[in-house]
């Protein structure tokens, strides 16, 4: 097995757990410095022990793109020195994050094929920090009903604006530091745009989904849907600027297929 | 007639939906039978709101509720989209439905300082109905029922601690956006856009009287722990305590200056010297008259509004010249293209007959006026006779003064003379005891220039005594 593969079945595993109930979702990690430019990375899932599976089959895949990538824009921050002076060296929005081909911060879920099958909502809150001003991650997904801990990290004034469409909306004020507010979806929803009206470079997605098959791509563009029980699935891309993809695969028990995507640089 | 009666009636309506209508008629007529006075309404409720609905809402909110009514397009705010199921000015926490008591509030007292007008003149049954009706436009309301959010307790005004409000203010961050003195000029006020994808312009708290959903502090408690839906907004229901929020509001309520409204601009002779700047000790003692501007600006059909809502005039003079101070509320100082601007009005000399309003001239009536005129980008102000609105390519006459910006305000000092040679046709003010004059802003903020601005009716410049007694005043509009 190779060190990516064995990676990849982490991730599988964590993915089991989140699914579960058992694992707290993508949270913004204290390595990841905020100066840091390509800060609109989704951090990748971490967790704990993994849980009993509904199912033994897998889809794995990556996404790329092909093109360049277009070039980051530079985040005006001089509205709020609280923000500035956590990127000295100036910060670039990424919209389209890219490294060797491979495209991060895509939502790769299961969009059809699980039928009635229902999966209880974990109960442990998946994180959207804001940190230097910033959404951390950029992207995530949740299960439809989990709670989901809006966190201030930043000495200044965030204000959470969700906007979905078939779910409760709400636009919640975080004044200070270390302030936290729980929310969540009741029903599935790709994608709900949240933004800041503070600072309006800031903005996240959240995939709302009634499954536990979801996963956002990292830095080398990979997923890994796991445990799903043997069946046909539609599994959509979602990007928040090049747009959608859908492919068809069908899974056996036990059985791992890849399925990649690639979107088109505009 | 019994409100409370109807309401309870009316939630009935609402959960049986607009659908089962039959079924409807029958919970009506049962909770009707069970109190001792049942509502004349209930039987045809629902077909009643939309009647009146169609009768005085359609025009505005469209036929279907979808904000898109012939009037919609020259408003701004636009009148609100039902279907969406949005709701500004609650009493419920963010995202929920407002309660049925929000909305007869609403319709019974407008939305000031937008083109909702108040509804007080339907019955109490005709507005419960619309309540009802317009319920039923937004089925999404129903999935997320009402969550009042908690009252505490008002301290009442003797109780109110203005000092710890103020620091409330602070700490909740909202002169990022309101700005310090709260006049709507906050880091974060620029380029905000509403849930409708149009722009919004931050409330200035100092004008209580554009608050939509009431300027007491009960209001201003309820739109702080509620937010404003659909608006950039927050509901600070989670980080701040009723006790806070109560101060909060108070110190809100604080920030209001309350307006001068008045037709005519009362100018003081002084004995001596006249102010040259803006901070003069004098003008402390002068009336003031605040005017409501308006803002409605067309460009190739579509409206686009400028953005100063109101300005304070004062005015006092000697032998010798007449000194205007304007004030008003920018949320920048724009130096650059296009410059914030400003305008004082007057006819020539011996006019006669009715004045152009400025909002159509010179396009509508292309005669000359004379304008006192100031200009960000340029040093001083000078008097033009002129028939363009940013008087260009005439004859000009300096009038010394200054332009002060400060938080949010920019306050403006002319001084012209009575009269002068060097403007042939100028009115001589040492003859008139009465004047009109009018005024108009530009915000260079807004990319307002030229025809794009807000202004003024005429209003009468009352000069306390002439100068030399013999008055004539020139036609003007009544
Ligand atoms: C002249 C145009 C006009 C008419 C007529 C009109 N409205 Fe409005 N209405 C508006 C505008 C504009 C707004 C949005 C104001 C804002 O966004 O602050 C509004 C907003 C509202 C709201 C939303 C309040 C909220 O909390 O968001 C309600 C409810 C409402 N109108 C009810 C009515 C009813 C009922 C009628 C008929 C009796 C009516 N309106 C007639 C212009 C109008
Ligand atoms: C993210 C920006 C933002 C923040 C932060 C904010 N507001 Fe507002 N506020 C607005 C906007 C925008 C409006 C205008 C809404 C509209 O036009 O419908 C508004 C309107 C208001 C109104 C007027 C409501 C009415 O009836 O018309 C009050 C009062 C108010 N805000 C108070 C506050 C206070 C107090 C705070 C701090 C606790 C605060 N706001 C924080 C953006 C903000
Ligand atoms: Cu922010």
């Amino acid at each position: 097995m190779t060190a990516r593969m064995s990676r990849v079945v982490l991730t599988a595993m964590v993915l089991l757990a989140l699914g579960c109930g058992g694992a707290k979702s993508a949270t913004a990690t204290s390595s990841e410095s905020p100066s840091e430019a390509r800060l609109q990375l989704a951090e990748a899932p971490a967790g704990t022990a993994p849980a009993a599976a509904p199912g033994t089959a897998t889809v794995t895949g990556y996404v790329g793109l092909q093109g360049t990538a277009p070039t980051g824009t530079k985040v005006k921050m001089e509205a709020d020195p609280v923000c500035q002076q956590q990127h000295a060296g100036g910060l670039v929005d990424e919209a389209v994050l890219v490294r060797n081909g491979k495209l991060a911060n895509v939502f790769v879920y299961v969009k059809e094929g699980l039928g009635g099958k229902s999966f209880p909502a974990p109960t442990t809150p998946a994180t959207l920090d804001q940190r230097g001003c910033w959404y951390t991650p950029h992207v995530i997904g949740v299960q439809a009903g989990q709670p989901l801990e809006l966190v201030n990290s930043d000495a200044t004034l965030h204000n959470v604006n969700a906007k979905p469409t078939v779910n409760q909306p709400f636009n919640v004020a975080q004044p200070k530091q270390g302030m936290k507010t729980t929310k969540s979806f009741a029903k599935p929803e790709v994608m709900v745009k949240v933004k800041c009206n503070v600072h309006p470079w800031m903005h996240a997605y959240v995939g709302v989904v009634n499954h536990p098959f979801y996963a956002v791509t990292g830095e080398e563009g990979t997923f890994t849907l796991a445990g799903l029980p043997a069946g046909t699935y539609t599994i959509e891309a979602w990007h928040e600027t090049l747009g959608t993809q859908t492919q068809s695969v069908t899974v056996g028990d036990g059985e791992t297929k890849t399925v990649s995507f690639t979107f088109q640089s505009p | 007639m019994h409100p409370r009666l109807l309401r309870t009636v009316t939630v009935i309506a609402v959960l049986a939906g607009p659908a089962s209508g039959r079924a409807e008629t029958t919970a009506d007529l049962a909770a009707g039978q069970a109190r001792p006075n049942p509502p004349v309404v209930n039987a045809q409720r629902d077909v009643g709101g939309q009647a009146v609905y169609e009768q005085y809402c359609a025009r505005c909110h469209g036929a279907a509720g979808a904000g898109d009514g012939p009037d919609a397009a020259h408003l701004f705010p636009r009148p609100r989209d039902f279907t969406q199921g949005f709701s500004k000015f609650r009493s419920t926490a963010s995202g929920s439905a407002p309660t049925g008591e929000d909305l007869f509030q609403t319709i019974t007292r407008g939305l000031p300082g937008s083109g909702m007008p108040e509804w007080s003149n339907l019955s109490e049954a005709e507005r419960w109905q619309l309540v009802a009706y317009l319920k039923s436009l937004a089925p999404s309301l129903a999935e997320r029922p009402p969550q009042p959010i908690p009252m505490g307790t008002d301290p009442g005004s003797a109780r109110a601690d203005l000092a710890q409000g103020r620091q409330v203010y602070a700490e909740m961050g909202c002169a990022d956006c309101h700005g310090k003195l709260g006049r709507g000029n906050g880091t974060s006020s620029g380029g905000l856009i509403d849930e409708w994808g149009q722009p919004i312009r931050v409330a200035d708290l100092t004008k209580g009287w554009s608050y939509r959903g009431g300027a007491e502090p009960r209001d201003i408690y309820r739109r702080l722990m509620a937010g404003i839906d659909g608006t950039p907004m927050p509901s600070y229901a989670d980080a701040i305590s009723p006790e806070d929020a109560w101060q909060l509001a108070y110190y809100v309520r604080s920030l209001q200056e309350p307006p001068q409204w008045q037709r005519e601009v009362l100018a003081r002779r002084l004995p001596g010297a006249l102010p040259a700047t803006a901070a003069d000790a004098v003008w402390a003692t002068v009336t003031r008259t605040d005017i409501p501007l308006v803002t409605k600006v067309y460009q190739g059909g579509a409206l686009v509004p400028a953005s100063i809502t109101a300005v304070s005039i004062q005015a006092v003079y000697n032998a010798d010249s007449i000194v205007f101070r304007l004030a008003w509320h920018d949320r920048t100082a724009n130096q650059e293209t296009p410059p914030d601007a400003a305008a004082l009005a007057l006819p020539p000399d011996a006019h006669r007959g009715e004045l152009p309003g400025l909002m159509g001239w010179p396009t509508a009536s292309p005669q000359p006026l004379e304008l006192c005129l100031w200009s960000a980008d340029r040093a001083g102000a000078q008097s033009r006779l002129t028939t363009t609105p940013s008087g260009a390519g005439s004859a000009a006459v300096p009038l010394p003064g200054e332009a002060v910006y400060d938080d949010g305000r920019w306050t403006l000092v002319m001084r012209r003379p009575l009269q002068t040679q060097q403007l042939p046709g100028a009115v001589a003010l040492t003859h008139v005891h009465r004047l009109p004059i009018a005024v108009a802003l530009w915000d260079g903020g807004n990319q307002e220039q030229d025809r794009k601005r807000a202004v003024s009716a005429w209003l009468d410049l009352v000069l306390s005594d002439t100068v030399a007694t013999q008055p004539t005043t020139p036609g003007r509009k009544p």
